[in-house]
């Protein structure tokens, strides 16, 4: 059984509160088996995290939610404003966030915090909880002293590490990940994607990884979903999608990424601006920027096989 | 340094005036009743800050007063503080239609002038201790409810709520565990102001003579002096002591309050790390150049 099954999830949100209501999310289709990674690829405001945060259940009220979410089976919501998500399924997930100081509540210690997302019955004896928080320190390479540690006294990547130590601490089936490790440095950064990638191993996690890091994704992610204005544009294995893409969008996009090898002075800019989600007419989203762009752009492109991977691209050609 | 010893300061002084309103005639010279000169004498040995019009020594009147006066006030700040707390923290985490309902109730009682409707509410419920202070403090929740909700907006905003919120947490368990721990420093500063306010409106209403007559305050002293002619007759003891009284707790207060508020400011500020992208080498700006 699928751990998460995503089905032509669509969200609106009311911006103004006369306005019409600008929909974030269009038709986004995906699952993930137990094990299995999905890297959220895409700009700023394309509407990667508003996904993420559906499927958590996280959107405010101003939120319609539009699709279908299960995640383990159990159906998450229906259209209803917000999207609450039964208790029950709540267990399933685990989260992390971006790993500044907000990610951890500053006046609680660290093991109360963990604390908190241990399952009830483990949580209900202290003897059995105080073990797992120390196991759970020690999982992602924290020292069990620093359950006594306010938020303030760990630095950057500790303070990720205990942001993951809490995720995992409800025992999770599936992980969802907003730009885990923006906050850091590199190396850092390359420490705690390990870290992520072994825990997950070892527990049979899947994860839905948001990032607009092409590299980090395609590195952890056995599949690669690249959206574009809400949409998603193209979809496949990691390997497919970064090797040989077939999307002019992910094409420039890869282009513009700059890798530690690369010998060119400059990098590739995509021109023009992300599109306004209030207004994206009735064509394919990119063809305003789009080097490719033809007469037939001017009708949207619907997701289609091609290759190995599924893109929304009238001009995407086989190779 | 000075920012602690404004707090200090502040704070001995309220410790100082808390402790005589707790012992209060166990300290005073004299008895809160007790004729023990002439009328209106000026201050001498026996009597350090004169007698007031019925000859009773002012010294043990301040310190007895004392009690009424802080009693009241913190009184009334507590209930004041419980209002507005709950309404601000409430409004702030719900949003939303709840959010707007508080906030009209609270724009109501924001903008009904508090002294009149509190002369008006004491005199309707008659003179009472506990009545001034319900009125005190239904009358004076609502700046904190407003400074509460504004700091819970930021606060419910932050990625360790919805964190807790992704894990299933009851609004109550958010509310209590990862929002008023947030604010408790703000809700003890607005306490202290408010106290500093509530003593400022006890001594007014006692002045109006909506306290019941035979109890002392400072605020009764006042009045007591006022109705007696005691400044036309140059008897400046038997008013400028309470009044002295009463600048120096409300100048505690703030001192206190805001030192509180400072303190809570810093510790609170959450250190904002954050990486700027690459930069990206605009070519498009180049060639229009």
């Amino acid at each position: 059984m699928n751990v998460l099954e995503v089905e032509r999830l669509n969200v609106e949100v009311a911006v103004a509160h006369d306005g019409p209501p600008t929909r974030i999310v269009r038709d986004a289709s995906f699952s993930l088996a137990p094990g299995q990674r999905l890297g959220l690829i895409g700009e700023s405001g394309c509407g990667k995290t508003t996904t993420l945060l559906a499927i958590a259940g996280l959107l405010s009220a101003s939120a319609t939610v539009g699709g279908r979410v299960s995640i383990a089976g159990v159906d998450q919501f229906s259209g209803i404003a917000g999207g609450r998500i039964p208790a029950l399924a709540r267990r399933d997930v685990g989260v992390v966030f971006q790993g500044t100081m907000n990610a951890l509540n500053p006046v609680q210690r660290i093991g109360a915090q963990l604390r908190e997302g241990l399952r009830a019955e483990v949580r209900a004896d202290a003897q059995l909880a105080r073990a797992r928080v120390d196991d759970l320190l020690e999982r992602v390479g924290l020292s069990p002293t620093l359950a006594r540690a306010y938020p303030h006294e760990l630095s950057g990547g500790m303070r990720q590490r205990a942001c993951i130590a809490i995720a995992l601490a409800g025992e999770p089936r599936l992980l969802l990940a907003d730009e885990p490790t923006t906050a850091l440095d590199t190396l850092v950064e390359q420490r705690i994607v390990a870290l992520l990638d072994e825990l997950c191993r070892e527990l049979q996690l899947a994860v839905v990884l948001v990032s607009h890091d092409l590299g980090l994704a395609a590195h952890f992610c056995d599949e690669i979903a690249v959206m574009y204005g809400g949409r998603i544009v193209e979809r496949g294995a990691a390997a497919e999608v970064t090797g040989a893409p077939h999307h002019p969008y992910t094409a420039l996009l890869l282009a513009a990424t700059p890798t530690m090898t690369s010998t060119k002075g400059q990098i590739v800019s995509i021109p023009g601006a992300p599109p306004d989600l209030r207004d994206l007419g009735s064509g394919c989203a990119f063809a305003p920027r789009c080097p490719r762009a033809a007469d037939v752009c001017a009708a949207r492109p619907e997701l289609r096989e091609l290759d190995a991977v599924q893109v929304a691209c009238h001009r995407a050609v086989s190779r | 340094m000075r920012r602690p010893s404004a707090f200090g300061v502040g704070l001995t002084v309220l410790a100082l005036f808390c402790v005589a309103a707790l012992l209060g005639p166990a300290i005073a010279p004299y008895g809160l009743h007790e004729q023990v000169g002439g009328v209106f004498q000026p201050p001498s040995w026996s009597h350090p800050l004169g007698t007031d019009d019925a000859g009773r020594d002012v010294l043990s009147l301040c310190i007895g007063g004392a009690r009424v006066s802080m009693v009241v006030a913190v009184a009334a700040s507590f209930v004041a503080i419980a209002i507005g707390a709950s309404i601000g923290v409430i409004a702030g985490y719900s949003g939303g239609l709840v959010d707007g309902v508080l906030m009209r109730i609270t724009d109501y009682f924001l903008v009904v002038p508090a002294l009149p409707l509190m002369i008006v509410i004491s005199t309707v419920w008659g003179p009472s201790l506990w009545h001034v202070v319900l009125v005190i403090g239904a009358l004076l929740w609502t700046p904190s409810a407003r400074v509460l909700r504004a700091e819970v907006l930021t606060v419910r905003e932050r990625s360790y709520v919805l964190r807790v919120r992704a894990m299933g947490a009851s609004r109550t368990r958010i509310i209590v565990h990862h929002v008023l721990p947030q604010v408790r420093a703000l809700i003890a500063a607005n306490c202290v102001l408010t106290i500093s306010v509530a003593i400022f409106f006890e001594s007014a209403l006692a002045f109006l003579g909506l306290e019941s007559a035979d109890t002392v305050s400072w605020g009764t002293m006042i009045a007591d002096a006022f109705r007696r002619a005691a400044a036309s007759s140059g008897a400046w003891w038997a008013f400028v002591p309470p009044g002295i009284c009463i600048a120096i707790v409300v100048l505690a207060c703030n001192l206190v309050g805001s030192a509180v508020e400072d303190r809570a400011g810093t510790r609170l500020r959450a250190p904002r790390l954050s990486r700027t992208g690459f930069a990206v080498a605009d070519r498009t700006a180049g060639e229009d150049a």
